[in-house]
C-alpha cells in the first residue's frame, strides 16, 4: 500500500490557518477515501494555528489506522514548536 | 497603527460609571446575609472592565488603583476572604475614590491625591494583612488572609491551568498556539493534551475545537499575568487556574483551610481592547450628557412600525393614483390604518424616553447604608416596582425631592434601635420605596415604620411661626399638611422637632413644577408615608378643553378642582381685588379669561357661563369660561421654543381639527391676577385675531 510512487505530497506553504482548513479538510478527506499515502511539506511553514494542527492531528491518527502513516518533510522550526506547544508531538513520529 | 482612541472616551466613561454603580449596589447587597459568588463576580467584572479600559486609554492611575481593588475582589470571589462589613466599607470607599478619579480624568480636573493614596494604602494593607488586619482585624479576616498568603506572598512554584475551549473558540479568532506561546514566554511550560473528544477524521468539523489541555507553567509568575493571557477567551472556554504547590509549601499551609482552587475567569460585559485592536471597536454613543440608552427591542419595534407606515403610505398613494368612487371604503380603511400606525408610533417614540425608575432608586441603598451607619440606626431598605418606567426628564428632576424625603424618613422618621425596642417594635426600621402606575400617572411611595408625624409639635410650631392662629382646631390630616407650608421649615426646626419638616415646601414645589403632587399620610407611632404622583411624561398631558369666544384653551386636568355654575348674587365685588366667589369656606378670586385674552365672549353674564376652579401654588382661582368641552390628552408644544415665553400660557397644542389651542399656566394666571401690569403683550392678540 505504502507505495512511494503513489504518495501525494501536500505543500503547506508558509501559513496554515483556520481560513484554509475547510478546503484542506475536503482535500484530505478525498485522499483518505482513496487510501493514498500522504506527505506534508511543512518546511516553509512560518505560522500555523490550532485549528490546522488539530485537523492534521486527526488526519494523522486516521492515516496511521489505515496503515499509511504520514510523512512530514523537513518540519520548519515554527511548525515543530507549534506542534509541541499544543502537546501533539506524537503525530510527527 | 495610530488610531485616535479619544473618540471612545465617552463610551468608556459612561460604561465605567455604570460599572461603578453596579459595584456599589453589588457591595451593598453583600451586606445582607451570606455573600454569594455570583454577586461578587458581578462586582469583580465591573472592576475588571474599568481596569482594562483605563489601561487601554492610558489612565494608568485609575488602572493601578482598580487593580488593587480587583485583587481583593478576586480573593473574595475565590472564597479566600470572607465578606466582612469592614471589607465592604473599604471597597465602597474605594468605589467613591475611583468615581472621583474618573470624574477628574473626564473633566480634566485635579484629583485628591492624598485621599487616593490613603484609600489605596488601606486596600493594600487589607491585602497584606495577616491576623492584624487594618480594619480592626476581626477573626474572619485574619482567617482568610493567612490563606491568601500562599497565593500572594509565598508565590507558588507556578500554575496549573486546565483549559477547555468551547466548541466555537477557534472561530472567534483566538488561537491556542498563540496563547500558549505567550504563556511559554512567562516560564517553563509543559503541555498535556486531551484528545478524547476528537472525532474520527471523517466526522471532524475542522473549525470546531475538540482538544483540551492541561498546562503547567513553572516560575515566579504573578497570577494576573496568566489570567491576562486567557482574558480574551473568558466566554469561550472553561478555565481553571490553580497554584502549583510543592511539598515544602504544603507543609507551611498544612494546617490552614484549603483555598477554593477553582478560579473561573468570568465573562466580561465589556471587553477591553488592546491598542492594536482598537480599530475593531465600533464608534458609538454621543456625549453622555445628551445621550439616552435605549433597549434594542424598543428601537426594533419602532423600525417595525415605520415599516408598516411605509406600507400604508404606499397603499394610500396607490389608491390616490387611480381613485374612483368605488374605492372609497378602501380609502377609509387606509386612513384608519394610517391613524393606527401614527398612534402606535407616537407611543413607541414616547417609550424611548422612558427609563425604569431603578435609575432614581439605585442611589438609595448607598445613602441609607451610609446614613444609618452614621446615625447608629438599623434600617432595612426595601425597593419595589423598580421596573416602572418614567420619562427621563421627570426622572432627573424627581431625584432630589426623593433624596430629601428618604433622608427625612431616616433622620426624623425612624427611631433609634433602643427607642424602637422600647416601643415594642423591631429594632430594625424599614423604609419602603415603591413605584407603580395608576391611571395615567406614576405613583412613588416612600413609607417608613418610624414614629410618624408628631401632630402636637407640628401644631405648636405652626402657631409659633404664625402660620395658623392657636384657636383653630385642625384635623390630623390638616396638621400633616402644615409641613408643606413655606415658612414652616427653617434651620432650627431640624434639630428641634422630632417629626419632619425640612424644606418640605421646596419638595412640594419641585414636584408641582413637574405637574405632580405630593401628599402625606401618617399615624403617630406607626410611621408615615409620602405619596408622590407624577405624570408619565412632560410631553403629553391630560387636559380639559374649555371655550372662550370661539377659541379653545386647555387647562391641565391636574390643576382643576371643580367646575360649577354660579349665581350672580353670590359674587362679591371687592375694591382693588375684583370679584370673589365664596366656595364653601373660602373666597376664590374670579378671572374672566376673555379679559385676559382680549376676545369677545358669548356672554359676560356669570350665570350663563361656567366657573372652573383651579389650584396652583396652594391658591385657588376661578376661571370664567363660556363652555367646557371634552377632556383629552394633548401633546405639549413649547411656546418658548417656537415663539417666546408668555405669562399665563405654558405652551400650545394642536387639536384634532388642526387648530391651535393654548395651554393655560395656572400659576402664571395667578401672577397676572395679582399684577395685571405683567399682562400679555398686545401683539399676541393681534396674531390670534389674524
Amino acid at each position: 500500500m505504502s507505495d512511494k510512487e503513489e504518495t501525494v505530497v501536500i505543500d503547506c506553504g508558509e501559513s496554515l490557518n483556520i481560513a484554509g482548513v475547510g478546503d484542506l479538510y475536503a482535500e484530505l478527506l478525498a485522499l483518505l477515501a482513496e487510501g493514498k499515502p500522504v506527505a506534508f511539506n511543512v518546511s516553509q511553514v512560518e505560522r500555523v494555528d490550532a485549528a490546522s494542527l488539530q485537523m492534521l492531528y486527526a488526519f494523522s491518527k486516521e492515516a496511521e489506522e489505515q496503515g499509511n502513516p504520514l510523512e512530514w518533510e523537513q518540519p520548519s522550526d515554527a511548525f515543530y514548536s507549534s506542534v509541541k506547544l499544543l502537546g501533539l508531538e506524537k503525530m510527527l513520529n | 497603527m495610530s488610531i485616535d482612541i479619544s473618540q471612545f472616551h465617552d463610551v468608556f466613561f459612561e460604561e465605567s460609571f455604570e460599572g461603578l454603580d453596579a459595584m456599589e449596589s453589588g457591595l451593598l447587597n453583600l451586606d445582607i446575609g451570606a455573600a454569594d459568588v455570583e454577586a461578587i463576580n458581578t462586582i469583580f467584572r465591573a472592576a475588571h472592565s474599568i481596569k482594562g479600559g483605563a489601561g487601554t486609554f492610558g489612565f494608568m492611575a485609575v488602572s493601578e488603583f482598580t487593580h488593587v481593588m480587583e485583587t481583593l475582589l478576586d480573593e473574595m470571589r475565590n472564597g479566600e476572604r470572607d465578606v466582612t462589613p469592614d471589607l465592604t466599607n473599604l471597597l465602597l470607599e474605594a468605589v467613591d475614590v475611583l468615581r472621583e478619579m474618573l470624574t477628574a480624568v473626564q473633566q480634566k480636573t485635579e484629583t485628591d491625591d492624598e485621599r487616593i493614596a490613603d484609600v489605596r494604602q488601606k486596600l493594600e494593607s487589607m491585602l497584606d494583612a495577616g491576623s492584624e488586619s487594618v480594619a480592626g482585624g476581626d477573626a474572619s479576616v485574619a482567617d482568610v488572609t493567612t490563606n491568601k498568603t500562599e497565593e500572594k506572598e509565598a508565590t507558588p512554584k507556578g500554575w496549573k491551568i486546565d483549559f477547555r475551549p468551547h466548541q466555537h473558540l477557534l472561530q472567534t479568532g483566538n488561537d491556542p498556539v498563540r496563547m500558549f506561546r505567550e504563556l511559554e514566554s512567562l516560564g517553563e511550560l509543559s503541555t498535556t493534551v486531551d484528545e478524547s473528544k476528537l472525532p474520527p477524521f471523517s466526522d471532524l468539523e475542522p473549525e470546531d475545537s475538540y482538544l483540551t489541555w492541561q498546562l503547567i507553567i513553572k516560575g515566579d509568575i504573578p497570577k494576573d499575568d496568566v489570567v491576562e493571557i486567557f482574558e480574551w477567551v473568558d466566554d469561550d472556554c472553561d478555565l481553571v487556574i490553580e497554584p502549583l504547590m510543592e511539598a515544602a509549601e504544603e507543609e507551611i499551609v498544612a494546617d490552614q483551610a484549603q483555598p477554593e482552587p477553582v478560579v473561573e475567569v468570568p465573562s466580561e460585559p465589556v471587553k477591553e481592547q488592546t491598542s492594536s485592536d482598537s480599530a475593531a471597536k465600533p464608534a458609538a454613543a454621543a456625549p453622555a450628557a445628551a445621550s439616552i440608552r435605549v433597549g434594542t427591542d424598543k428601537v426594533d419595534s419602532l423600525i417595525n412600525l415605520v415599516g408598516e407606515l411605509v406600507i400604508t403610505q404606499s397603499m394610500l398613494s396607490q389608491i390616490g393614483d387611480n381613485f374612483t368612487e368605488e374605492m372609497l371604503p378602501q380609502l377609509i380603511d387606509g386612513l384608519a390604518q394610517l391613524e393606527r400606525n401614527t398612534r402606535e408610533m407616537q407611543e413607541g417614540i414616547m417609550r424611548i424616553r422612558m427609563l425604569p425608575i431603578s435609575f432614581a432608586f439605585n442611589r438609595f441603598p448607598r445613602l441609607v447604608h451610609d446614613m444609618s451607619d452614621k446615625m447608629g440606626k438599623k434600617v432595612n431598605l426595601k425597593l419595589s416596582g423598580e421596573q416602572t418606567e418614567l420619562d427621563k426628564t421627570v426622572m432627573e428632576k424627581i431625584g432630589d425631592p426623593l433624596v430629601h424625603l428618604v433622608r427625612n424618613s431616616l433622620d426624623h422618621g425612624l427611631e433609634m434601635p433602643d427607642v424602637r425596642a422600647a416601643a415594642g417594635k423591631n429594632e430594625t426600621g424599614t423604609i419602603h420605596l415603591n413605584a407603580y402606575h395608576q391611571g395615567g400617572n406614576i405613583v412613588i411611595e416612600i413609607k417608613d415604620d418610624g414614629a410618624g408625624l408628631n401632630e402636637d409639635k407640628i401644631y405648636k410650631k405652626a402657631v409659633e411661626r404664625g402660620l395658623i392662629n392657636g384657636s383653630e382646631i385642625l384635623s390630623p390630616e390638616k396638621i400633616h399638611e402644615l409641613i408643606f407650608l413655606p415658612g414652616f421649615s427653617t434651620a432650627d426646626v431640624v434639630s428641634d422637632i422630632s417629626g419632619r419638616g425640612v424644606g418640605m415646601d421646596v419638595v412640594r414645589k419641585n414636584i408641582n413644577s413637574l405637574g405632580g403632587s405630593v401628599e402625606v399620610a401618617s399615624k403617630q407611632g406607626e410611621g408615615s408615608s409620602f405619596i408622590i404622583r407624577l405624570p408619565l411624561t412632560l410631553a403629553i398631558m391630560d387636559g380639559q378643553t374649555i371655550r372662550v369666544a370661539d377659541e379653545n384653551y386647555i387647562v391641565p386636568l391636574i390643576s382643576i378642582i371643580e367646575s360649577l355654575e354660579v349665581k350672580a348674587s353670590d359674587i362679591k365685588q371687592v375694591s382693588g381685588r375684583g370679584e370673589l366667589y365664596p366656595l364653601r369656606d373660602e373666597y376664590v378670586p374670579i378671572i374672566r379669561l376673555y379679559d385676559v385674552f382680549g376676545v369677545e365672549p358669548d356672554t359676560t353674564d356669570v350665570e350663563e357661563g361656567l366657573l372652573v376652579v383651579v389650584e396652583g401654588e396652594g391658591q385657588k382661582i376661578g376661571l370664567f369660561v363660556d363652555d367646557l368641552l371634552g377632556q383629552q390628552q394633548v401633546v405639549i408644544k413649547s411656546l418658548e421654543t417656537n415663539y417666546r415665553k408668555v405669562l399665563g400660557i405654558s405652551g400650545a397644542t394642536i387639536l384634532g381639527d388642526g387648530t391651535v389651542a393654548l395651554i393655560l399656566d395656572v400659576p402664571g394666571l395667578m401672577t397676572l391676577y395679582r399684577d395685571p401690569s405683567a399682562a400679555i403683550p398686545p401683539q399676541i392678540n393681534d396674531e390670534r385675531a389674524a
